[in-house]
Parts: C-alpha cells; structure tokens; sequence
C-alpha cells in the first residue's frame, strides 16, 4: 500500500519507538521478578571493611582477624602467611549457607592469593599449637556453643610482598575485608 | 529481461548462501582456546601465568620412579622431555593441559604413564610472583618431533581460556640421547636429569 | 477501496479470489517441493539402511580391521587367574584376557572406548573390559595418533565359571561427525559392531603358587 502513511500515523510510530526505550528496561526488571533489582543492590554495596582489633558481622556471625604472621617459606625468596581468624556464631541457620568460607590473601600491586590447599604438614612444621585448626573448607559449626571458632588459612607468597589485606568471601553476602 | 534478472539474482543468492554456509566456524572452532603464539627461549605471557621453556631433550628410552623403584619406558617412537618453569600472575593458577601439536596438525597429549611425583605439569599450583620448574613428558612418532608446537593452558575443558603455542626449535644433537634418566629431586627441583649417550 | 455494487461485480470479484487461491496454491507446492523431497530422500535412506544393515565382517585372529577410529587387529584369547598386572586379587577370580593390537587413526590422542570389544551374546554377562598396555602393563593407557601398541582386555569372569572354549568377539566402531546433532561440535561416536572373530580360548599354563 503506498498510500503516504497520515501523520497520526507517523507519530504513533514514532512514539512507540521511543517507548521501547523504557518499556525493555522494565521487561527485563519485572521478568526477573526482583532478582536483578537485588543484584543491583548487591554490586553497589561496599564490602565490609574489618580494622584490625575490630570485628565484622557477616552471614549470621561475627568474625575478627586474630594475627597474620610472616614465617620462612619453603621455597627460597618466599613467606608462609599464617592467617587466623576467629569466628562468633551468631545465627547459626545463616552462617550455614554462607558456608564453605574462602580466605584469599591481596597484597599492595593487586596480587591475589588463594589458600594453600592442604596445609596439614606444614602447619605441623611451623606452628604445631594452630595444626588441628579447621580450614575455611573444613569448617563445620555444629555444636560450637559460645566459644568462637578458629579458622587457620596458610598462603605461600614471595618474600617482598607486602600491605596484605585478607578478603573472606562467603556465600550470598558481601566480602568482608579484614586489615 | 526481468526473467533474466531473477535468474542472475536466485544464483547470486545461491553463491552467497554457500559462500556463507562454508565460511561459517565450527562450534569448535568458535570455542576453542584463545591461542596466545611465542616463540622457544622466550617466556610467553598470557593474562593469567607465564611460561617459558628452558631446554628440550630427546631419549629412545626413559627411565622414571615408579613406586619408588626405577622403571624402563620404551616407547614405538621417542621421548621428548621438556624443562620448563611457569609463574602466575595476577592469581594462583594451576596449569593442566598440556599438548604437542606435530607439524601435520596430529594432537599429542602428556604421556600418562610416568606418575607425577616428578614436578610434572599441574601436580603444583602456581602462585603469583613465584616462578617454578615444571617437567613435560611427550611419547612422539619420530617424523611429528621437527616443527613442533608446544600448547600449554589451564585447562583443555573451559573454551576461550588462553593458551600459549610455542613454536619449537629442533631438538640439537647434543640433547638426544639413547637414554634417559629421571629421578625426584628435592621441594626447589622437583626432579634430577641424568642421560646416557 | 471500492464498494461492491451488485451482485455481478461481486461474482467476478469471487472469481479472481478463487483463481488467486489457485495460483496461490500452485506458487505454494512450487516452492515446497524442495523441502519435501529433501525429507521423502532422508527418510527413505534411513529406512533403507535400517532394512539393509551392512553385514558383519568375518575377521580372523591377525587380521587387520579398519573401525573407523582405530586399526585391531586381535592376537588371541586366553584365560588367566591374575591380570597383566600381575597382583593376584585376594579371592580366587577368573579372568578372560584378549591379547589384540590397536593403532589409533584419529588425529589427536585418545583412549580406548568401551565398546571397542564385546562378546557376542554376552553382553549382559560381562561388564566392560579393562585394558593393559603390554609393554608396561599400565592400566587404561591412552594412544597417540601415528603409535599403534600391542594390549590386552580384561574381563572378570562370574565366579565360579569357566568361560566356553569357543567364544565370538565384536569389534566395535566409531565415526567422526564435524558437526553433531546437538552441538554442532566435533565428535566420535560409537556406531554398530563391524566385525566378528571367532576365538579359541587358551588356558594359560598353570604357575607354580609360591
């Protein structure tokens, strides 16, 4: 039909044209029914920043940095980073979801550590009070009662890293930074 | 003439819907590894770890630990032993894929024979900032050692992860060897070369 | 956008209609007719390949068979109370061993599949074999394109049995698809036995126990 379309025409056309630029937004936030609304919130929240001395409530508990100490690595020009941390349950429901935690360990230029996987005979070696502390893979809270809960995280980095901050991640919440 | 131009336009469109139809990549081609190319004697960098490769050697016949005793391997072809060192960057990485791409396109794996205790690649993981030794073991036909490439990436099953391709150069005289000893070294050098001429 | 006046305008006007549906329907089964021979030729093939199945090849021990991935060719049967690897199990077993050679023809390496050899008739009997690499006995070695090994197959055999003298063994294939059904990706797959060899079961010779 070539038929000049009347102007009521052509504006229609054109309005809903730019309609589509709120209608598709809004498809997409109302199909996901809130969950990306929620992520988007999730993104802007900062993670939580621990100084030391202090702790952070996260994911149904409480966690503080206990130390991080340097020792003699095993291979030369290298530390063992020995990170412990204590952890309060609070709601003991929550934390078990957030579960398993995963320490890593960020040094000043952005490096990024993950824990070393079985740390068992080195721990012995290096500090045998701390060996038979659970690992953020091997934590289980069960009936803990009070008393906090010590997980003990090794990291083998080179001996001039330095300004390490421990970053903790758990399941469903954000991640607490501890200095 | 319109007949004519329908005709010339069905067999334009026939040209281009085959043209398109044999250009198209595969599915595997589409998600295989991102190739990162490099060149022997230089470490080749990736987003992820770095790679070099030190010296090459070639043996008839090998012998590793087996249980803690010394076993003969004989191979229909020969043993390429690569020493190397890899270093992470930015995270800790383990590297397990490893493949020798013959100059006639066949796709060598590691050979799976030799166990690991020897520092082979991907029995340690990588940190950033601490470079370490890591060993490759090939049993290759004798015509796919010459013009070889050497690929190495994190994992043969993620698609677009980077993978380095080494060019090799040949392997000189003075590194093959009719024979060709391999024992465990310490926790700095995870194995110890020993070759019988 | 005319109206219809009278009846006579209206009964040419349902003239063209029809003579449009008819050229519209002869422009339609014009332009099926590819699309419907492509599916009358597929279905026909398959049903006739279904119909015809190609006959298994009668192989003999020694002899070569092309599979489409790998080369066999089978050395022999035996039946043995310990496998290549040489540890005896504990309990007392018999084990069903075929001592055959496999080169494989693919360009990148790989492992034996599990279908590779099956015994005819028994496949609800046994579970799937295991395989050893004669020169060093290793367990479930791959094989490199260009290197054809010597090996043998394992099965444990039900306790308490003795496996038949005579036994008839399939050799099993796989094709390469550039493209599969799902993916679109590059892949073997494992296809219909394509040749049989008849086997006379040796007993190894009884070793001296410790």
């Amino acid at each position: 039909m070539s038929v000049p379309a009347s102007s009521r025409e052509r504006k229609s056309y054109w309005i809903s044209l730019v309609s589509l630029l709120a209608a598709v937004p809004l498809a997409v936030l109302v199909g996901s029914r809130g969950e990306f609304a929620a992520w988007l919130q999730r993104r802007m929240e900062p993670p939580l920043t621990v100084e030391h001395d202090g702790s952070g409530q996260g994911a149904g508990g409480s966690w503080r940095l206990i130390s991080l100490r340097r020792l003699p690595g095993t291979l030369p020009d290298t530390s063992l980073m020995l990170a412990e941390i204590d952890l309060s349950v609070e709601a003991a429901d929550v934390l078990q979801q957030a579960l398993p935690c995963a320490l890593s360990l960020t040094d000043g230029a952005g490096r990024r550590w993950d824990p070393l996987p079985l740390p068992g005979r080195l721990l012995r070696e290096a500090d045998p009070e701390v060996a038979d502390r659970p690992q953020c893979t091997t934590l289980t809270i069960g009936e803990a009662g009070d008393a906090p809960l010590r997980v003990v995280e090794l990291f083998l980095v080179p001996r001039q890293a330095d300004g390490f901050t421990l970053s903790l991640a758990l399941t469903g919440s954000p991640p607490i930074l501890l200095k | 003439m319109t007949t004519f131009a329908n005709i010339l336009a069905l067999l334009l469109a026939a040209a281009a819907l085959y043209g398109m139809q044999h250009s198209t990549p595969s599915y595997s081609e589409i998600l295989s590894p991102v190739a990162v190319p490099a060149a022997q004697g230089k470490p080749a960098q990736t987003e992820r770890f770095v790679f070099g490769v030190a010296k090459v050697h070639l043996a008839g016949q090998l012998v590793a630990p087996q249980f803690g005793e010394p076993r003969t391997y004989t191979t229909s072809g020969k043993w390429l032993v690569v020493e190397a060192a890899a270093k992470a960057q930015d995270r800790s990485v383990s590297l397990t894929s490893a493949a020798w791409r013959g100059p006639s396109g066949l796709r060598f794996a590691m050979s799976t024979r030799i166990g690991s205790t020897l520092g082979l690649l991907g029995s340690e993981r990588l940190e950033p900032g601490i470079p370490r030794p890591v060993l490759l073991v090939f049993e290759l036909p004798e015509d796919q050692i010459e013009g070889g490439t050497l690929l190495v990436a994190e994992t043969a099953v993620t698609p677009l992860s980077e993978q380095v391709e080494i060019a090799m150069d040949s392997v000189p005289p003075e590194n093959r060897y009719e024979s060709l000893t391999l024992a465990r070294g310490g926790r700095i050098m995870p194995w110890s070369l020993e070759f019988h001429q | 956008m005319g109206r219809f006046v009278n009846g006579c305008e209206s009964g040419v006007a349902m003239d063209e209609q029809r003579r449009s549906y008819r050229q519209r329907l002869i422009a339609l089964a014009a332009a099926s007719i590819g699309s419907l021979a492509a599916s009358a030729i597929s279905y026909g093939a398959a049903i006739y390949r279904a119909a015809n199945p190609e006959p298994l090849r009668a192989a003999v021990p020694g002899e070569t068979v092309d599979t489409g991935r790998w080369h066999v060719t089978i050395a022999g049967a035996r039946v043995s109370d310990s496998p290549p690897s040489g540890r005896r199990p504990p309990e007392p077993q018999t084990f069903l061993l075929v001592d055959f050679e496999a080169g494989n023809r693919s360009a990148s390496t790989a492992y034996l599949p599990a279908k590779l050899l099956t015994f005819a008739g028994l496949e609800a009997k046994l579970a799937s074999p295991n395989f050893y690499l004669t020169r060093d006995k290793a367990f479930g070695p791959s094989l490199h394109p260009g290197m054809p090994e010597r090996l043998t197959a394992v099965w444990e055999w039900p306790a308490g049995e003795m496996p038949p003298r005579e036994l008839k063994l399939l050799i099993g294939s796989q094709v390469y698809k550039k493209r599969d059904n799902l993916y679109g990706a590059s892949n073997w797959f494992d296809r219909d036995p394509v040749a049989i060899v008849s086997l006379t079961v040796t007993q190894e010779a009884a070793r001296a126990r410790q």
